[in-house]
């Protein structure tokens, strides 16, 4: 069977970026909270139906949209923290309450994006999937198809990554999140306002997602469910990565993009549907939790 | 003395309700007919315009005069697009309710469930829309009698359309359920059957709640197909359309059915543009003759919007399973099955008969494109190609 590889390494590169997007945020918070933060993915889907009000329904350009579903996203992630999940960490809830919570916030959220746009119909929030309307130039590089979105997709994660590498390496805040991260005592004993980085993490974690949340309902279709639809494989980068470990999530964004992308190749091949694919993303995670729980992280870790 | 006053309002308001009862004469109580759609869930847009197609059958039916000198009433029940949910509603509606004729349900998987048991309870089901073929292979499958064309015949349809055009590479895009994957393998069947001498390079069934099949989409350009078929419902199409137009798929031709038909699939102005370039054509099942014409007008008249695809389908079963009860002489499940195999009347899909099978002996579908049309909405409609009769 013919199969244009290059062709199946650029979608993956497309696909991988998606996630490594979408689970920076989330493992910087699991780094600094130390439980599975599942409401992340309606982060995802407030960010696309924030994006899509902004560009969309009120006309301003998609960059402005993804300025303002950063900050707002951004805000929202905070409230959730000081709301809700201080509070509890502070009455002395296990990783399992915490959970638990994320999981009752995320399906709140879920359900209550529809509800919004009930109450106010200018906003255009609904069960019934929406579309972004802008046209993205698709052009042939050789055998190989790209179109717009996916090269802008692309340059975003590279672009991020390298953000997220200076400011945790060279910046004050950065190094404050990796050494809360690392251990939050000593962070606390040498006189990091440890509180302070969470809630900043909290902050920049949700608008990450937000951006995300962008680009896969550019990609394809904005709806309630646009997080929690790709939640599994960014919880498998996370893993795979090492919580909380960024470099590790960047190598790991490739490998399941790489892994969904060959799987659907051989899924069909083999004339199974590719529903499976999905489960790629658990295979990789449950190997990751039997062979190497701490995942990746430790090729990155500084001797 | 207020006590006593109290026992006696009591006593009367008992008495009163009762009173009624036995005062009313037992010949108007109306004859129910049972009625299955799927007004919510993933079916929900088109269950609500199905369910009009049965409420305008039965203000005709009683318009002239009802069944059996009796008024027509429908037990309206929602199967929420999930088979278990809508075997529920069967249930309720034959012990409750006591219906003996139902029309529904919408979907194959909520048929199947509900085979069985109308073979026990002795309760003729006709649906306006379950397609799949395997519903005739079922134990009881002749107390299961459907309005709308099977999975094959729309498949042989489809495959003919691949030969005349003479198309060798086929690649087929499919929803991962018994409608896509049955509907595949009948337009095979049918290349198959006429000595194809093409060859199917490519067959990808999907999950229709993944939203994104650029890696599937890419398998079928790196497959090198000169046409493609997709069967799919409504958003999970949108995305394949706009996904395949980046892909530049668009450049070979594509073909649809009946689950691909409909303005709901131009909401994304790309999958639109994608539909217009592309698409060859797609076929549904359609109506023909002077009762269609009568159809059309009397549905666009009652709810100010013309009539989509199944509400013709809807509005025969409902109108069979009258002249069936009328035909039988009395309200009884097993005589009213016994009816409706003996059954012919023209209807808004044409002439309508029964096989000993409780399937359709003919019918007709549409080929249909997309054409651009800047009157509407989105901006596009669906337009007719050619009607094909086509007959068992």
């Amino acid at each position: 069977m013919d199969v244009n590889w290059l062709q199946v390494l650029v979608n993956s590169a497309v696909t991988g970026s998606l996630y490594l997007i979408a689970s920076a945020g989330l493992t910087l918070i699991y780094g600094l909270c130390k439980f599975p933060y599942f409401a992340y993915a309606e982060y995802i889907a407030l960010g696309a139906f924030i994006g899509y009000f902004v560009s969309e329904v009120m006309g301003v350009s998609l960059s402005g949209a993804f300025v303002i579903s950063f900050l707002v996203v951004g805000a929202i992630g905070f409230l959730c923290y000081r709301g809700i999940f201080q509070p509890l960490a502070r009455r002395g809830a296990t990783i399992i309450h915490l959970m638990v919570a994320s999981v009752a916030l995320g399906l709140i959220l879920r359900h209550l994006i529809p509800v919004f746009g009930d109450i106010f119909p200018v906003l255009e929030w609904s069960w019934s999937p929406s579309y972004f309307t802008a046209d993205w130039a698709a052009f042939n590089l050789g055998s190989v198809r790209i179109t717009g979105l996916w090269a802008w997709t692309v340059i975003a994660a590279i672009g991020l990554s390298i953000a997220l590498h200076i400011m945790l390496t060279k910046s004050k805040i950065g190094k404050a999140i990796r050494a809360t991260s690392s251990n939050p005592n000593l962070a606390l004993a040498s006189g990091i306002d440890v509180q302070k980085v969470i809630w900043i993490t909290w902050s920049l974690g949700a608008g990450l997602a937000a951006i995300a949340g962008i680009f896969r309902g550019a990609e394809t279709q904005v709806w309630p469910n646009t997080g929690w639809e790709m939640i599994l494989p960014v919880f498998a980068v996370v893993m795979l990565g090492g919580i909380g470990n960024f470099y590790g999530a960047i190598t790991a964004a490739f490998i399941v993009g790489l892994a969904e992308n060959i799987g659907v190749v051989a899924l069909t091949a083999l004339g199974l549907s590719t529903s499976y694919r999905i489960g790629i993303a658990f295979i990789i995670l449950i190997i990751t939790l039997i062979v190497k729980p701490q995942g990746l992280a430790m090729l990155f870790r500084r001797s | 003395m207020i006590k006593k006053l109290l026992l006696v309002v009591a006593v009367l308001s008992l008495l009163i309700p009762a009173m009624a009862c036995t005062t009313e004469a037992p010949s108007s109580e109306p004859i129910k007919i049972g009625c299955l759609l799927d007004t919510t869930g993933d079916l929900g847009p088109m269950g609500g315009r199905i369910l009009n197609g049965a409420r305008l059958a039965a203000e005709e039916i009683n318009a002239e005069g009802g069944v059996l000198g009796k008024q027509v009433v429908l037990v309206e029940e929602d199967g929420k697009t999930d088979p278990g949910a809508g075997f529920d509603r069967v249930k309720k509606m034959v012990e409750i309710d006591g219906v003996e004729v139902i029309t529904g349900p919408m979907i194959t998987g909520a048929s199947l469930l509900a085979i069985p048991y109308a073979k026990e309870h002795q309760i003729p089901l006709i649906s306006p829309s379950a397609t799949g073929i395997q519903l005739s292979h079922e134990d009881g499958t002749e107390w299961f009698f459907r309005t709308c064309l099977r999975d094959d015949a729309q498949g042989m349809v489809l495959g003919d359309i691949i030969l005349e055009q003479g198309y060798t590479k086929l690649a087929t895009i499919v929803l991962d359920n018994t409608y896509g994957k049955g509907l595949e393998d009948a337009v095979t069947d049918q290349l198959e059957k006429k000595g194809w001498s093409g060859e199917h390079v490519v067959s990808i069934h999907f999950d229709q709640s993944r939203k994104d099949y650029r890696s599937e989409l890419q398998k079928i350009k790196d497959a090198g197909a000169d046409v493609v078929v997709c069967v799919s419902y409504c958003d999970d199409g949108i995305i394949i359309f706009k996904q395949a137009m980046d892909l530049g798929l668009d450049e070979i031709a594509w073909m649809g059915c009946d689950g691909n038909y409909g303005s709901g699939l131009f909401k994304d102005a790309k999958a639109a543009e994608f539909m217009e370039k592309a698409f060859i054509g797609g076929t549904r099942t359609v109506g023909t003759g002077s009762q269609n014409e009568h159809f059309v007008s009397a549905y666009t008249e009652r709810f100010g919007e013309a009539p989509e695809v199944y509400s013709d389908t809807m509005y025969d079963a409902v109108w069979a399973a009258a002249k069936a009860i009328q035909a039988a002489g009395t309200y009884d499940g097993e005589a009213i099955r016994v009816a409706l195999t003996g059954l012919e009347f023209n209807g808004a899909t044409g002439p309508i008969a029964f096989n000993e099978i409780g399937d359709r002996t003919a019918g007709a579908f549409e080929i249909w494109e997309v054409v651009e049309d800047p009157s509407t909405e989105t901006g596009y409609k669906n337009a007719p190609i050619e009607v094909v009769t086509w007959s068992a």
